[in-house]
């Protein structure tokens, strides 16, 4: 298959099950919605090292946020509910709440607890820091929060929902050399941070080092994806095109299979271009993940005639 | 939504003390004809009490909204209510919404003493929901209430949130004559930048504030506009500063009473 003059693989992209959660934070202006972004999706880029896999699922303008401020939608990905139950209190309370002028909404108010979804406490972990000098308003059956502090108030929700999701859509953008392949993933990101209930947790949602299941070193379940590593063409089973001389993942995470699957289909359609070879997806033989995106079916319109 | 509306008979010459049982919750799921037979308490001038339909006409169907049209100011209306609406088409007596649990209660005139304080056998007030006054309140409004917004266009009496323990009174205009004395915790907001707000020394004053540092400020005043309270659309600008004074000191000292200062330039 191919869509004008790039290969697509007949290869499929392997997804896990993950949870996720929303929140909505806003700031006083577009500056500080930004600080607060990175630093709350900072260091949650892999579920491998880091507590949560975190990134902007959506600028969100003053109209439409719940307070009249500009604010963004951020996404987190956990392998379960307790993880985020972890993970989010402790990134809120410490890159949030420290953070100018921020508050934090629910981005999931209408989920309960049920086998599939779950209330993850924040804002009622959090209150504690006003050290009795907290309150809370509780305005259409949600509690928010409101911790004094030195710039006034931090009002955060009392809790989040949180809800099963998948984690590890991807494809691989195969291109003649680095400048390429970047300009190529770029604009793929581009066009996937467009869509809703999707993120693109790793560096500018782009990864570099791509990993395969297992090493020679006992201690590692993840090692370098030395098929796609193109210095290792000659040492390796490589699975590069000839002429590929660099390649970038571009990882994607969502509330929905159908999410993901038309997040992917965007980011391949805007990658296709000037020193792109082909288009591969990374799995692990399909028996560790149980959604899988088969890149010829997702592409199957797109494809050349 | 749909319900029922009652409109009151002009041929009436008796006018009922207790509105009590006037609530969506409970008259919103009869059909017309047990709605008719339901008895109405305390006629003020009969030996026996009065049934809906002998004081109203009836129109509409089952529903979750309750319209009251051209009836004198019913005391207790919305009593212990815990959902649906009900609407006020004139004025409302005192106790509106007593002890009620959820659910809005809107006036589109005014109301009497006591708006949202505790029905006959209760310690507390309302403890949910929402009363939204078109008019002017009176003495005593949000007096113990737990829990709820109450909201006035216009001006309210003596003592708004009188022992209020928690809860939320907005004020549209006027002064504020001994707001929050002896409340716990709660909050009142007067509307009304340069209102007197006579506290007889047991609130402090912390300061003036933007609502981008209060953001609560900016919730509630967004709430106002979207359960349309009819005030001037600069009072509920997000953009305004408001200063803050905290108290009773008598008291728990957690409670606030906001109030604007001039809009700005």
């Amino acid at each position: 298959m191919k869509i004008d003059h790039v290969i697509i693989d007949d290869e499929f992209a392997e997804a896990f099950r993950m949870w996720a959660a929303r929140l909505i934070v806003t700031a006083t202006d577009e500056y500080w919605v930004d600080i607060a972004a990175q630093e709350v999706c900072g260091y949650g880029s892999s579920v491998i090292g880091c507590d949560a896999e975190a990134g902007v699922e959506r600028r969100i303008s003053a109209e439409e946020s719940p307070d009249g401020r500009p604010g963004a939608a951020l996404m987190f990905f956990a392998f379960n509910a307790k993880a985020l139950a972890k993970a989010l209190p402790n990134r809120v309370g410490q890159c949030l709440m420290t953070c100018p002028t921020t508050a934090v909404y629910d981005g999931m108010p209408d989920v309960t607890t049920t086998e599939d979804s779950a209330r993850i406490d924040v804002g009622k972990l959090i209150r504690f820091f006003g050290d009795g000098f907290q309150k809370s308003k509780k305005l259409d059956g949600k509690r928010h929060w409101r911790i004094p502090v030195m710039d006034g108030e931090f009002l955060v929700a009392e809790s989040v929902g949180a809800i099963k999701a998948i984690g590890g859509g991807n494809f691989l953008i195969c291109g003649t050399d680095q400048r390429a392949a970047l300009d190529a993933a770029r604009r793929a990101v581009t066009a996937i941070a467009q869509l809703p209930e999707v993120i693109t947790p790793f560096p500018g949602g782009i990864v570099r080092s791509g990993s395969k299941v297992g090493s020679r070193y006992k201690k590692l379940f993840a090692s370098s994806n030395d098929e796609y590593c193109p210095t290792l063409r000659s040492r390796t089973k490589s699975k590069l095109h000839k002429g590929v001389g660099a390649v970038y993942e571009i990882v994607i995470n969502g509330t929905t299979q159908a999410a993901i699957a038309a997040a992917m289909r965007a980011g391949i359609r805007a990658s296709i271009g000037e020193g792109v070879i082909s288009i591969s997806a990374g799995n692990y033989g399909g028996n560790l993940g149980k959604f899988h995106f088969k890149l010829h079916e997702l592409l199957a319109e797109d494809a050349n005639g | 939504m749909s319900g029922y509306t009652l409109t009151w008979r002009a041929s009436n010459t008796a006018a009922p003390t207790d509105g009590s049982t006037l609530r969506p919750d409970t008259l919103g799921s009869l059909d017309a004809a047990t709605l008719a037979q339901h008895p109405v308490n305390a006629c003020a001038s009969a030996s026996t009490s009065a049934t809906l339909g002998d004081l109203f006409n009836i129109t509409g169907a089952p529903g979750a909204r309750l319209t009251l049209r051209n009836a004198p100011p019913l005391n207790g209306l919305g009593t212990r209510m815990k959902s649906g609406e009900l609407i006020i088409e004139g004025n409302a007596g005192g106790e509106l919404g007593a002890s009620m649990a959820g659910g809005l209660i809107r006036v589109t005139g005014s109301a009497g003493h006591r708006a949202g304080a505790p029905a006959v056998g209760s310690k507390r007030g309302m403890t949910g929901g929402d009363i939204v006054i078109h008019g002017n309140a009176g003495d005593f409004t949000g007096m113990r209430m737990r829990r709820g917004c109450i909201a006035i266009a216009g001006t309210c009496g003596k003592s708004p949130g009188f022992r209020m323990i928690a809860g939320t009174i907005i004020v549209g205009a006027g002064a504020l004559d001994h707001p929050g004395l002896e409340m716990r915790r709660g909050t009142i907001i007067s509307l009304e930048a340069g209102a007197e707000i006579a506290t007889s020394g047991r609130f402090a004053e912390d300061g003036v504030f933007d609502t981008s540092a209060v953001v609560v400020l900016r919730l509630l005043l967004r709430r106002m506009a979207r359960l349309g309270l009819p005030v001037d659309r600069a009072k509920l600008e997000l953009g305004r500063r408001y200063r803050l004074y905290s108290g009773d000191r008598m008291e728990l000292n957690k409670g606030e009473i906001w109030q604007p200062t001039a809009y700005p330039a």
